[in-house]
């Protein structure tokens, strides 16, 4: 448990190293979600125009 | 669109790379982050925040890295006209802005308690700092146009000015630092300990296989937003 | 050759009838820098010291605004795809362009900055080092500033897009513009410091009309 203390305390400097992690988890999570957010709206998109069980379409 | 074809290839290979690049991802991360946090030992000099170094070295790699893939994938787009290329080249710039916008954040997570204060006109930090900005401007170019070949096509020829004039900013920056402030602590001026490097491996890795994982989803979605264009136009609307 | 004079011949003509970028783009400069003892007080240590800084970052500004239209009132008019249809190659036609916006934007700077250095009580050593390093960076601003409104042409929201792709392009120019009249005035020796701008504006006078040509030639497809 003390061990554990001192771990969350990180020698006094919780809030910079702590931030900064949240910070990391933040920025990949938010990508992450961000990319495959984008990903499904354009397959929903493509999905509406030319509905999957059609082979596909001939490209200009 | 003939030039599909290439990159359904390349998402064909990308679908089984995903995987194995998530898998490692979250493996580095399991090992790397208990390392990172508890196991490695502080800094003698810097004490805990050292662990702060875990997430900003490697995304001050990793926005450097992005860069290259920019700078690399609109080189061959422009000069082979490589579709794929340049696709590899706009999904990198929104994952490399994150890293870049990490970097200065934790550097200044960093520089409060080791410096006294969040910014100093380290010419590291700063140099990271236009980083940040050319990728802005980057993606600000690329979605400027109602044409988005022209977008893509102007997009990678900023890429190409940004690459050359990154080494003459770096160059400029180092100076000038020099000139304003020598360097009492530099990030740079801690001796890494091998018992740092594990960590520091892990976490690269962990950001780097992310960065796989997310840019062929980038590639994706642009193969897609092309298909809808392309459905669009068949369709006339 | 003679299609380059012709082109510059052209561009200073037009710029002449039209009466607006010079006194524009000057007029924009000298209001610019007085704007700066106002906002921070007229101390003559402060306004010397930081004098350098605020007429190149002044200049930097300017020089945006004026080449916003670079090439934008031609390709309105349509006389931009004239020009690219001309048996003059467009690096040449962009190499003209930037040599007149030069002649006709940063030229007057380069006069007017000695008279706004003694507004901002700037010592008198400064006015030759001053006029050198703007000779030897503004051309530079003109060069890599013609590939950003080149790259622009067309796009929407287009007055922020260009300060965010170019501003970033100048910062070595600007440190270095600044670092030259700032070591004249404390009596160091520049001349490296003018080395340093004159190798920018060559590898920029190499790099950018071609690069500027490419830009135009895409938005003209």
């Amino acid at each position: 448990m003390e061990q554990f203390q001192t771990f969350i305390d990180m020698g006094g400097y919780a809030f910079f190293v702590w931030s900064a992690y949240a910070l990391a988890t933040a920025g990949l999570v938010g990508v992450w979600y961000m990319y495959r957010r984008t990903m499904k709206i354009r397959q929903a998109e493509l999905d509406q125009l030319r509905p999957p069980r059609e082979p596909d379409a001939p490209q200009e | 669109m003939h030039a599909l074809a290439n990159p359904n290839r390349f998402l064909k290979l990308g679908d089984r790379i995903q995987p194995w690049a998530l898998g490692l991802c979250l493996i580095c991360l399991a090992v790397g982050l208990p390392i990172a946090l508890a196991f490695s030992p502080p800094d003698y000099q810097q004490g805990d925040t050292v662990r702060i170094m875990y997430i900003h070295v490697p995304a001050a790699w990793m926005s450097l890295f992005c860069y290259g893939v920019m700078a690399a994938g609109s080189a061959s787009f422009l000069i082979w006209r490589q579709p794929v290329a340049n696709m590899m080249a706009r999904a990198s710039a929104p994952v490399g802005a994150m890293f870049a916008g990490l970097c200065l954040l934790t550097g200044m997570l960093w520089g409060e308690p080791m410096w006294g204060t969040p910014w100093v006109w380290d010419a590291r930090l700063t140099s990271m700092l236009v980083l940040f900005f050319l990728y802005l401007g980057y993606m600000a170019l690329g979605d400027a146009f109602d044409r988005p070949e022209q977008g893509d096509k102007a997009g990678a020829i900023l890429a190409l000015v940004g690459s050359v004039n990154l080494p003459i900013i770096k160059f400029s920056v180092d100076w000038w630092n020099s000139l304003h402030q020598p360097s009492i602590f530099s990030m740079a001026g801690i001796s890494l300990d091998s018992s740092m490097i594990l960590p520091l491996f892990l976490m690269v890795g962990a950001f780097q296989t992310f960065y796989i994982v997310v840019v062929l989803m980038g590639v994706r979605t642009q193969v897609l937003t092309a298909k809808v264009r392309a459905a669009r136009l068949m369709r006339g609307t | 050759m003679n299609g380059f004079i012709a082109l510059i011949g052209r561009e200073l003509r037009l710029s002449v009838r039209l009466r607006a970028d010079t006194i524009m783009v000057a007029g924009f400069f000298a209001v610019t820098v007085i704007l700066f003892p106002f906002g921070i007080g007229p101390e003559p240590g402060v306004l010397s010291r930081i004098g350098a800084g605020v007429l190149w970052v002044t200049a930097l500004l300017a020089a945006l605004l004026s080449l916003d239209h670079l090439f934008s009132d031609d390709e309105q008019d349509g006389s931009l795809d004239l020009l690219l249809t001309s048996p003059v190659s467009p690096t040449v036609m962009a190499a003209a362009k930037i040599l007149a916006h030069w002649l006709t934007t940063g030229l007057p700077l380069i006069i007017l900055a000695p008279l706004l250095g003694v507004t901002l009580q700037m010592p008198s050593t400064s006015t030759i080092p001053m006029m050198t390093a703007l000779a030897l960076g503004t051309p530079t601003l003109s060069l890599i500033g013609a590939v950003g409104a080149a790259l622009t042409l067309g796009a929407r929201r287009r007055g922020v897009l260009m300060p965010l792709v170019v501003l970033p392009l100048y910062i070595p120019v600007l440190i270095f513009g600044v670092g030259a009249i700032d070591a004249a005035v404390m009596g160091f020796e520049a001349t490296g410091l003018y080395a340093v701008l004159a190798g920018f504006l060559l590898i920029s006078a190499a790099l950018c009309p071609w690069a500027a040509a490419v830009a135009v030639r895409i938005s003209a497809e």
